[in-house]
């Protein structure tokens, strides 16, 4: 791993940090294929065991922090990075498991939030996506949440708002996704 | 798509409703909707969407927000009309003034406990009047504050308008968003003026009114958003692309640059995609990580605005957000980077262990609360304590704190397993400084040797095992060793561990192959000669002395050349000339090392005009006087050089007691300095003052005294009661030469009881009982001697 690499992650951590969306989806194609590995290392071990991403998420940035390799103020953002690939991750892993096995495997998300059913991955996914359409930013309150397991402060710290906002918003797009999910 | 567009509307003022108490939303939201059916409908839905059968959901989180507590009848003078609405800081209320002749209406905060730590309350109390005083049409008037059943209150203008980001909802003209956004800087510009920053500028603390013009609120009183909560230890990181300005993170205090970078990223969220190339530059030098990279006022960003919106050429173009990348870049070529070697150990990690969430949420924990600690160790103990506390004057009780936390903190780390080698360079460097701050002897310290050489032992296991192949880790063992060495040496007059410590340090250190030493080695084995000099002293050998004062001088122009017209290579050459003084000394050559000393004293003169009271200078100067003092009176000759050096001495010492009056191991080297000059003027026949000079030792030597009660201490306090009562005789003063005898007996068990008086003051007994028995049956007073 060459130091200028090094330097382009964290460089673009650094931009994302500073606003810019474009340094995120990049450090997203960087980091993407390993977590997609990891990911699927542990579904191969956890077979119909329900499963929380949070756990991978926040393990995962707390061994980057703890390994020096991003810096604390980083930690927050990276987690929130995790989240989308995370999600991405699985929904890879579900459609490659049905094309090689022609059945459908049910992967249900273990939030760990209190009082939340554990929802289908791919349904979820999917009014996930609808929701992005809408609002972006909701969509990633969601998704850094769900599939991130975060905090609403540390969800905050990322998008820059205050956590009555994330509450708030996230109140709204949890109404709107069960009512989405209700439908189908 | 037109219904991603409906619903993107109703879930805007949703948002907005959740604001509200809940029996008041569906009413709400129906008025907003207007005659809009599809949205009301939808609005509806949504908002139902979470009751019925799934009503459960929203237990846990729902938030605690949503409390629909009754109003209350009045706050102070003010009779509740209403709510309008609930924050994180609390509900506010509607009220009216009945009482008087004038009616107003005003909106009154009430502040929900706990929401206001003691400091912004006490903060806010201080700027009320400033506060109070500040009048501008976009600044919502604050008219009045207090308490009411012990829960604070705020009484402010009230501004009948939606916040700002429910009026972006309405997507009102660029115009009018830039409109609306100078005049929120020209209201931000005004509080600067009068010396008030707002500290936390987000859309919530604007409100638009039906006219379009914005009126900012909350101005000094928000919570800072960094502030952290005890529910959520993570709560503290706050460093965003957001309102809150990075530097906030770091504790720092908000000044007006915060306010621009919130400004900055508040021009962004105005422009939403109405952005182009100008105004990205604009936000990005506002919103800047750096302040000094910022607009240095409200001003100057209000004028690139204002040329952006009149087609001109834009400042900030000159330096955007590249321009901001690439800086930093440069400043964090060093650091630690996400790099995927680093992910591929976590895979590794990762496959190799089955998850459980308890397991995973303890380790997640522990984890934080390790690396909060490190954050803070890094941001109080590396700088706040190496560049503060030694360099800088300081109040001796706010260092005896940070002491003390960072000691708490660097513990914490290194009882952690599995820190990562980096991690744990850092925490050894912290204990390193934090022992010399406690008590490596040879420098300004609090005298606690006992935490320091435990702490020094500690970097030094934790550095032993990296040394031989991190020539940093062999810079800071290098550094470790010598420290340690001398308390060996001066504490614990223990010459053969001092010697087995400087063999290592000296191995150490020319184990690194030669293309890796850089300064850190440089520097660690110049702090290794220094000890090897007090060694060298302590075995008094003098050659071995000046053998080390050259070998300095050639080292120091081994230094890269940009390092060898440094301050700390002027502070090395100084030294080197102090320790040929010092050879002067011990090897009975008065003239060479008066003239040494002499040296030493300009340069040392010359290093303090330039940068004034750094106490390692003043230090120096001090103890290159007293031993000069010494050096001079070798000689008859030199007796105008002895005088001198005393006194600078004692002036220099007397400077480093003003900047740290709570120093003892200061007030212990004053009291020896002035014993010497008492001795001298008492020889010399001048008795008056040197008993004036004695009482002045017995001060110090008192105040040097600690709560350990240092035998080292007691013995030197009892020699100063023998001195003073020799001197009082010879000046006819019988009441305190007899004040002293017994002060120099009432000393003495204390001593013996612990089998620590030393021997050649036990000598002075019987002198003492002789006087003592003269004193009481008025006899005649003899010398006090052994």
């Amino acid at each position: 791993m060459s130091v200028g690499y090094e330097c382009d992650s964290r460089a673009l951590l650094g931009a994302w940090r500073g606003g810019d969306r474009d340094a995120r989806d990049q450090l997203f194609a960087i980091f993407y294929p390993d977590l997609r590995r990891s990911a699927a290392a542990m579904l191969r071990r956890e077979r119909g065991v329900s499963l929380s991403t949070g756990d991978l998420v926040q393990e995962s940035v707390m061994r980057l922090v703890a390994l020096d390799r991003i810096a604390w103020a980083d930690r927050a953002h990276f987690m929130a990075l995790s989240s989308t690939m995370m999600r991405r991750a699985l929904l890879d892993h579900l459609r490659a498991k049905r094309r090689n096995k022609r059945e459908h495997e049910k992967v249900e998300l273990h939030t760990g939030l209190h009082g939340e059913p554990d929802l289908s991955v791919e349904k979820l996914s999917d009014a996930l996506d609808d929701l992005a359409r809408i609002d972006r930013e909701r969509a990633e309150i969601v998704e850094m949440r769900y599939f991130g397991g975060m905090e609403i402060s540390e969800i905050a710290a990322v998008l820059g708002c205050s956590e009555a906002t994330v509450k708030r918003r996230w109140t709204a797009a949890r109404l709107w996704l069960l009512d989405a999910l209700s439908e189908t | 798509m037109r219904k991603d567009d409906l619903d993107g509307r109703a879930l805007a003022l949703l948002d907005a409703a959740f604001d509200r108490p809940s029996a008041t939303r569906e009413a709400w939201l129906r008025d907003q909707c207007g005659d809009d059916e599809a949205l009301t409908a939808r609005c509806l839905a949504l908002l139902h969407a979470g009751t019925g059968a799934e009503a459960r959901l929203r237990t846990g989180t729902a938030g605690q927000g949503d409390v629909d507590a009754p109003l209350p009848d009045r706050i102070g003078a003010y009779r509740i009309t209403g709510l309008i609405g609930q924050g994180g800081m609390g509900a506010v209320y509607r009220g009216e003034r009945a009482a008087g002749d004038f009616d107003h209406v005003v909106a009154i905060k009430l502040i929900r406990p706990g929401a206001l730590s003691d400091t912004l309350v006490e903060r806010f109390q201080r700027e009320r009047q400033t506060l109070a005083r500040l009048s501008h049409p976009n600044i919502a008037r604050l008219f009045d504050g207090g308490e009411t059943d012990g829960t604070p209150y705020i009484v402010m203008e009230h501004v009948d308008g939606v916040r700002l980001d429910t009026w972006l909802v309405g997507a009102p003209p660029l115009a009018a968003r830039t409109v609306l956004f100078l005049k929120v800087c020209a209201a931000v510009g005004f509080a600067h003026q009068n010396l008030i920053i707002h500290r936390d500028l987000t859309p919530s603390n604007i409100l638009v009114d039906a006219d379009g013009e914005p009126r900012l609120i909350d101005f000094g009183i928000s919570r800072p958003p960094d502030a952290p909560t005890a529910r959520t230890p993570v709560a503290g990181l706050s460093l965003t692309p957001g309102f809150a300005a990075p530097e906030r993170l770091a504790g720092l205090p908000a000044t007006t640059l915060t306010d621009i970078y919130s400004l900055g990223v508040l021009f962004d969220r105005l422009l939403g995609g109405a952005g182009d190339d100008d105004t990205r530059a604009i936000v990005a030098r506002a919103s800047a990580a750096v302040p000094e990279d910022r607009y240095p006022s409200v001003d100057a960003l209000a004028d690139d605005v204002r040329a952006w919106a009149s087609g001109g050429v834009v400042a900030a173009r000159r330096g955007g957000r590249r321009y901001a990348v690439a800086k930093f870049v440069r400043r964090h070529r060093v650091g630690v980077a996400a790099s995927l070697a680093a992910l591929l150990l976590i895979l590794g990690a990762l496959a190799a262990t089955s998850w459980s969430y308890a397991r995973a949420e303890r380790a997640r924990v522990a984890e934080a609360k390790r690396f909060e600690e490190l954050r803070s160790l890094a941001g109080y103990m590396i700088f706040d304590l190496d560049e503060q506390l030694a360099r800088v004057v300081g109040n001796a009780a706010a260092r005896v704190r940070l002491v003390g936390r960072a000691q708490t903190y660097l513990s914490a780390l290194a009882a952690s397993p599995g820190t990562s080698p980096a991690v744990r360079e850092e925490a050894a460097r912290g204990f390193i400084t934090l022992a010399r701050v406690q008590g490596v002897p040879t420098q300004p310290n609090f005298g606690d040797n006992d935490r320091a050489r435990a702490n020094l032992d500690t970097a030094i296991a934790m550095l032993r095992p990296a040394a031989p192949r991190d020539p940093a880790a062999a810079a800071l063992l290098v550094e470790g060793l010598s420290h340690r060495a001398m308390i060996s040496a001066h504490v614990d007059t223990d010459g053969k561990t001092t010697a087995t410590m400087l063999e290592e340090a000296a191995k150490v250190l020319a184990a690194v192959p030669v293309p890796a030493r850089d300064m850190a080695w440089m520097a660690a084995r110049s702090r290794l000669r220094k000890s090897q000099f007090e060694a060298a002293v302590m075995d008094n050998k003098p050659a071995e002395m000046l053998r080390l004062a050259e070998q300095m001088e050639i080292e120091v122009g081994e230094w890269p050349p940009a390092e060898r017209s440094s301050r700390a290579a002027a502070i090395d050459f100084a030294t080197a000339q102090h320790f040929r003084g010092m050879h002067g000394y011990f090897a009975d050559q008065y003239e060479t090392g008066t003239a040494a000393h002499r040296r030493a004293e300009a340069m040392l003169t010359a290093l303090d005009e330039a940068q004034p009271n750094d106490p390692m200078v003043l230090y120096l100067l001090a103890y290159n006087g007293y031993v000069g003092y010494g050096t001079a009176s070798g000689s008859p000759a030199l007796t105008a050089d002895a005088n001198h050096f005393l006194g600078t001495a004692r002036a220099s010492v007397d400077r480093l007691i003003r900047i740290e009056p709570n120093d003892r191991a200061l007030r212990a080297f004053s009291g020896s300095i002035r014993n010497s000059e008492a001795q001298a003027l008492s020889d010399a026949g001048r008795q008056a003052e040197a008993v004036a000079v004695q009482r002045r030792v017995i001060a110090d030597y008192t105040a040097a005294i600690g709560p350990k009660r240092k035998s080292a201490t007691l013995n030197r306090l009892l020699l100063a009661h023998i001195t003073m009562g020799n001197i009082a005789r010879k000046a006819g003063d019988r009441a305190l030469a007899c004040a002293s005898v017994a002060a120099a007996r009432a000393a003495m068990p204390e001593l013996e009881a612990t089998g620590s008086l030393v021997g050649n003051i036990a000598a002075f007994r019987p002198t003492l009982a002789a006087n003592a028995r003269a004193c009481a049956s008025g006899g005649a007073l003899v010398p006090l001697t052994t």
